[in-house]
């Protein structure tokens, strides 16, 4: 269980957390999604102790992290968005050095250092040393290191960014596990398709406010069942949204070089929505999806998740 | 079971410096090979040829100045030097043409005033164009002292009184050494002993010249090569603070219930070790160069271990404070090699101008070189080193408790 409540961090006039409260519960992966500098990390280093909160009150596992923080530490696992691993120290040693720091050893750590590293199918390459391993390996491993201690809360800060899917996939299966196992689950990312496959909850996170939060049901309500249609152009008249709206699609983003529209079922009014577009300009490209957490990003933000920063 | 994450942060770091093997042999390497050369600089082999010349004024021509000038004409300025008897006029004429490297005079009344208990005063012109070659004359000055020469066996007191007088002096002018009232006193006291058996002991140490010469020069050295080892290794151990951060393992750190407490006491385990090591293997050289005791070489080892913390402790504090990885490389890289110079690494104390020994003495590792030599070179007993152990190991804790405090900011900063 990790409780937050009324976390604040800023750096100087920039708020990068803002006043922001959720709880994790035990077999729950909860997700924290935001486009870059939303103030994600800094929200997981609040709750790690990596950096020190300005207000606020964190729990884990029932130890608040200021005055229990050893007990609290204990039962917290961390896996940094930075990799924090001895590149000349081979798989096993990083593992050992981890698991030390939490306190194991002997046996006990030996047999959890080959169940982790069989959990990230890395049990073949543990004694090559760290830098001649990939950036998804080195991933891997960064994330056998947090678990090492079965910590009943776990903090993953982006743990699949630039990796190949077989790594993603290895990751996102150690996920799933763990919640089955009954951790409570932070897990960030701006990927939205991982956000819905894994997270039961969610936050959404921008410019270190949350946004929107509930369940991924609930968030999908927001943007209802619609589908989401992106017309890349060439558009001259950004006057005429109505000509648009007119249609029955809510406009989500409409400037020179695209148009982006939710609008019920989308298959059906193609058609129309093209020549209205073309009487705006040209379309070059037109891509429709069911509406989904990227579509109520941009519908809360008026800015695509990706390039939000 | 439970595991010690000191002992984890220890053996890690052992790894990681055995993995970079080269490292931990230039530390090692670099001083060592500094000495060697120094000491081929005074070795006594056949074909060395002497590179400076010594000239020497005896107005005095007593019998007590000519043994003083003899004692230069051999042991080891013999070998640097070529020692030339000249007049005064000459000698002038000599030295403003820059050919010659230092001139020693010595006044008329050398003997006669020694035995008034007046103020003797011998001159030492040194060619301001030269650098080493006169600060080794010195040097030597010293090694006499200090070497198993006769003169040392009758005047060593006084000869380190002398020489400490001479190296005070302002180097480029040309300066004067008074010697002591004692030395009329040592000389009164073993007059009768004095003139049969010197004749024999000069043929006797001429023998065995060769040998004493190198050595004596080398021994001199031996301590600061050792101190410059443990510069380069604290040097670059408390660097490592850096190397970690960057690899995002301090910040890490922060995260897990270990503290960093037991990081920093594991690294300064580690580092211990490092200059244990280090002690080991230059001691031995030292056990096989100079026959030094072993009981000696534990007293070394302990030494140099508590040096090397000290040092490091200083430098780690250092690495601390600097703002990135590069800039605390350069300034702790930056200050090895004045510290090594002033602190009595490169040019014994001996050699060094006052003004020089004074800042140096005053540096970590000047101060715990001096105490070192203290005991090492100039005899005295084990209890010369009970107030500097006190003090170094006073300042370790100090480091610790600063050094603690300044890592968890360490490991915050961005
Ligand atoms: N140590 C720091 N000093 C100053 N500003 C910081 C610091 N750490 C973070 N910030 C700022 O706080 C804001 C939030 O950063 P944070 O790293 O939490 O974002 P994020 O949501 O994790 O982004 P990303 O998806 O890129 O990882 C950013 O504007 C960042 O520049
Ligand atoms: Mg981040």
């Amino acid at each position: 269980m990790i409780e937050v409540e009324k976390l604040s961090k800023s750096f100087g006039d920039l708020n990068a957390v803002d006043d922001i409260s959720f709880v994790a519960k035990p077999g729950e992966i909860f997700g924290l999604l935001g486009p870059n500098g939303a103030g994600k990390s800094t929200a997981i280093n609040c709750i790690s102790g990596l950096v020190s909160s300005d207000d606020g009150r964190i729990d884990i596992n029932g130890y608040n992290i200021n005055n229990q923080a050893v007990k609290a530490k204990q039962s917290l696992g961390l896996v940094p968005q930075e990799l924090a691993l001895y590149d000349d120290l081979s798989a096993h040693e990083n593992l050992v050095f981890w698991g030390s720091a939490y306190g194991l050893g002997g046996k006990q750590l030996e047999n959890r250092i080959q169940e982790v590293l069989k959990d990230v199918g890395l049990n073949t390459r543990q004694k090559e040393p760290v830098k001649q391993f990939s950036g998804g390996m080195k991933r891997r491993l960064n994330f056998a290191c947090a678990i090492l201690h079965k910590p009943a809360a776990l903090l993953l800060d982006e743990p699949t960014v630039g990796v190949d899917p077989q790594s993603r996939e290895h990751l996102l299966q150690a996920t799933l596990k763990l919640k089955e196992e009954g951790t409570a689950v932070i897990y960030t990312t701006h990927y939205m398709e991982e956000a819905e496959r894994l997270c039961d909850h969610l936050v959404i996170m921008d410019q270190g406010k949350v946004i929107a939060s509930g369940s991924i049901e609930q968030l999908r309500q927001q943007v209802g069942e619609r589908d989401l249609i992106t017309l890349l152009g060439h558009y001259s008249q950004l006057d005429k949204q109505e000509n648009i709206e007119a249609l029955g699609a809510e406009v989500l983003e409409y400037c020179d070089n695209e148009i982006r529209i939710l609008i019920p079922e989308a298959s059906k009014c193609l058609t129309s929505v093209l020549e209205v577009a073309n009487q705006l300009g040209k379309v070059n490209q037109v891509n429709i999806q069911q509406a989904n957490l990227e579509s109520l990003f941009i519908k809360l933000t008026g800015r695509a998740l990706r390039d939000a920063a | 079971m439970k595991s010690n994450f000191t002992v984890t942060v220890l053996l890690n770091t052992f790894k990681k410096l055995f993995t970079e093997k080269w490292q931990l042999a230039q530390w090692i390497l670099i001083p060592v090979m500094i000495g060697g050369l120094f000491s081929l600089i005074s070795e006594s082999d056949g074909n060395a040829k002497p590179i400076g010349t010594l000239l020497v004024t005896d107005n005095d021509d007593s019998f007590l100045s000519q043994l003083f000038v003899g004692s230069f004409n051999q042991g080891p300025l013999a070998e640097m030097f070529i020692v030339k008897k000249v007049s005064g006029e000459q000698a002038k004429k000599i030295m403003d043409k820059g050919d010659a490297s230092v001139w020693l005079e010595i006044e008329k009344d050398f003997t006669q005033n020694f035995i008034d208990e007046k103020p003797t005063t011998l001159k030492l012109v040194k060619n301001p164009s030269q650098n080493i070659l006169p600060q080794i004359a010195e040097t030597m000055v010293g090694t006499l002292a200090d070497g198993g020469h006769y003169i040392q066996v009758l005047f060593s007191k006084e000869l380190q009184q002398f020489n400490q007088l001479l190296t005070g002096a302002n180097i480029s002018d040309a300066q004067i050494a008074l010697m002591s009232v004692q030395i009329k006193n040592t000389v009164d006291s073993i007059e009768q002993q004095l003139f049969p058996p010197m004749i024999k002991a000069t043929k006797k140490v001429q023998k065995s010249k060769k040998k004493t010469t190198s050595k004596t020069f080398m021994i001199l050295m031996f301590p600061g090569i050792m101190f410059m080892a443990l510069l380069f290794s604290s040097q670059g151990m408390a660097q490592d603070f850096w190397k970690d951060k960057t690899q995002g393992i301090v910040n890490r750190l922060l995260s897990s219930p270990a503290g960093l407490h037991k990081y920093l006491n594991g690294k300064m385990m580690s580092a211990a070790l490092v200059f244990v090591f280090i002690a080991v293997f230059v001691g031995l050289l030292g056990l096989f160069l100079f026959n030094i005791e072993v009981q000696k070489i534990f007293v070394i080892v302990l030494w140099l271990m508590i040096s090397g913390v000290v040092l490091w402790s200083m430098m780690l504090f250092l690495s601390l404070s600097l703002p990135s990885e590069k800039s605390a490389n350069l300034v702790t890289q930056g200050m090895v090699f004045p510290l090594m110079m002033l602190g009595g690494s490169f040019f014994p104390f001996e050699a060094m101008p006052k003004w020089m020994v004074m800042i140096g003495e005053k540096l970590p590792n000047g101060y715990l070189l001096q105490s070192f030599n203290s005991w090492f070179i100039k005899d005295n007993s084990l209890s010369v080193l009970t107030t500097p152990a006190i003090i170094a190991l006073l300042f370790i804790v100090i480091m610790w408790f600063v050094n603690n405090a300044k890592l968890s900011n360490f490991a915050r900063k961005k």
